[in-house]
């Protein structure tokens, strides 16, 4: 079903802009932030993360305060703090992991480690609730788990094999150790874990109403009980999480389509509920998850759809890469494009 | 004469599309549209992989196969490989893309795919060509990138 549209472009989004981070020389990729919602992360084709720390003159504006680069040989795709923020990791196509660290008191972060193992490019990361896990995966078709040890080194847990192609993105479940991932083969596939060992135990493709094209991006609601994934043909899917004693599995709830039927390289899902989405047509949508209209043979309603709540379109002068919430303000969105600008919004006056 | 078009709207300002000026406007009355002969231009000169001629002269693009709508900020590249089995339709697919984000503004957003039809493996091609982190990649890849600037050499401006 299409997502209802309640309002038209915007032609004053100029206003909701509470920031414009430039300094990337190329298309920026990815945006994460800091658990502590006061600090951003982005990373990009100049192979340089770029950290943005609030400045205390003026309300909400971002400042450079740190450039990571001349390590990682080629783009870097993704970046993301672990859970106590004392760790960023960055993966790149030049096959390799990097995981940096801020010691304790100092301001700039230092390469603690490079992982090595991937054959080719990296395209996603995410570390575990615990900050114990870091998973990572790619061209290779590969989802590696690594294990932080207490002497900072990483262990390679497993190596995950499955998928038929390129492993575009992984999630770990808020509060378990499976693993969700998403793939370039049109499947999202879920893996439990025994033991330190993962296994897939469900493979969710267009037999199972899955998607029909490839799977860009993950993300889970604040209590990680669903679970959205969209597609490169504007497609949303909503799961639910069922949590039995040592497994997770999903099923599906909805599937969605974007009204412009554009790639959808970005989803997440903000603390107060809020879906954006980052497009290929320069727009960001944000959508809400509300109960279908009941009908004879769901007469509970008990069944979700994602509505949209306002189109952003020229969001970007560009493919819109990322979308992330504030983990810690969901009024304060950032987004990423190959316009190699970061901007920051203030989402409050935007569904206004 | 058609660079000198392109020039021009790169200038700050100047018939840019991008700086708010609606349609009706003299601004936007000047400047001339792209159209598909000359994303044809671009892309004609381009050395087949194999052979020691042009994808025109073999028959791989027409301007017939190429759709624009420079309003929209959309151009659809078809081509069509000498054989159906052809092992490098990937490579002359990525070749036209790269000439294309080289030559042509950013706003474009570019589709590259076989004609219908054309090739054995068409379905799995036409994804790759379209998968922008995959182009991206490859064009990040030393050997490759060798090999497409092979190719566009006679043509680079």
């Amino acid at each position: 079903m299409a997502c209802a549209s309640t309002s038209g472009s915007s032609s004053s989004t100029e206003s909701c802009v509470l920031a414009v981070l430039e300094g990337h020389r190329d298309r920026v990729w990815h945006v994460c932030w800091a658990n502590a919602g006061d600090t951003i992360a982005t990373c990009g084709g100049d192979r340089a993360i770029k950290l943005w720390r609030k400045t205390t003159q003026g309300d909400r504006k971002y400042q450079c305060v740190e450039t990571l680069e001349k390590t990682h040989t080629k783009t870097i795709r993704r970046c993301g703090f672990s859970r106590c923020d004392s760790m960023l990791a960055s993966v790149s196509f030049d096959a390799t992991t990097c995981v940096w660290e801020r010691p304790r008191g100092e301001q700039q972060h230092e390469l603690l480690v490079t992982l090595e193992g991937h054959e080719s490019e990296i395209k996603d990361l995410c570390w575990s609730q615990d900050g114990e896990l870091l998973a990572t995966c790619g061209r290779d078709k590969s989802i590696w788990i690594w294990l932080k040890e207490i002497d900072d080194q990483f262990e390679c847990l497993d190596v995950l094999q499955g998928h038929t192609q390129d492993v575009k993105s992984v999630l770990f479940v808020p509060g378990t150790r499976a693993l969700l991932s998403g793939s370039y083969d049109n499947t999202v596939r879920v893996w439990n874990e025994h033991d330190d060992e993962w296994v897939c135990t469900q493979t969710l493709d267009g037999a199972y109403q899955g998607h029909e094209s490839t799977v860009w991006g993950l993300c889970c609601d604040a209590e990680g009980s669903r679970v959205l994934s969209c597609d490169a043909e504007g497609m949303i899917l909503l799961w639910r999480v069922v949590r039995g004693d040592t497994e997770i599995a999903l099923e599906l709830v909805s599937r969605n389509m974007v009204p412009t039927k554009a790639a959808l390289y970005s989803v997440d899902w903000s603390p107060s509920g809020l879906i954006a989405t980052g497009m290929a047509d320069n727009s960001i949508s944000l959508l809400q998850a509300e109960k279908a209209e009941g009908s004879p043979e769901d007469p509970g309603a008990s069944r979700q759809v994602l509505k949209l709540v306002k189109e952003i379109r020229g969001a970007h002068d560009g493919d819109v890469n990322c979308v992330r919430f504030n983990p810690k303000d969901p009024g304060v969105l950032a987004s990423a494009g190959d316009d190699e600008v970061v901007k920051v919004w203030d989402v409050g006056a935007l569904i206004q | 004469e058609r660079e000198n078009v392109r020039r021009r709207e790169e200038v700050p300002g100047l018939g840019s599309l991008a700086s708010g000026a609606g349609p009706g406007t003299s601004a936007e009355d000047e400047r001339e549209l792209i159209d598909s002969i000359e994303v044809f231009e671009h892309i004609r000169d381009i050395a087949d992989p194999e052979h020691p001629y042009s994808l025109e002269q073999l028959g791989v693009v027409s301007h017939e196969q190429i759709d624009v709508d420079d309003r929209g900020g959309k151009i659809e590249v078809r081509f069509t490989p000498t054989v159906a089995h052809c092992s490098m339709a990937t490579l002359i697919g990525l070749c036209i893309r790269a000439k294309i984000m080289r030559v042509l503004p950013p706003r474009f957003k570019v589709k590259v795919e076989l004609s219908k039809g054309s090739h054995s493996t068409e379905e799995a091609v036409n994804k790759q060509l379209n998968d922008k982190e995959r182009v991206l990649a490859a064009l990040e890849n030393p050997n490759l990138l060798d090999l497409v600037n092979k190719c566009l050499a006679p043509t680079e401006c």
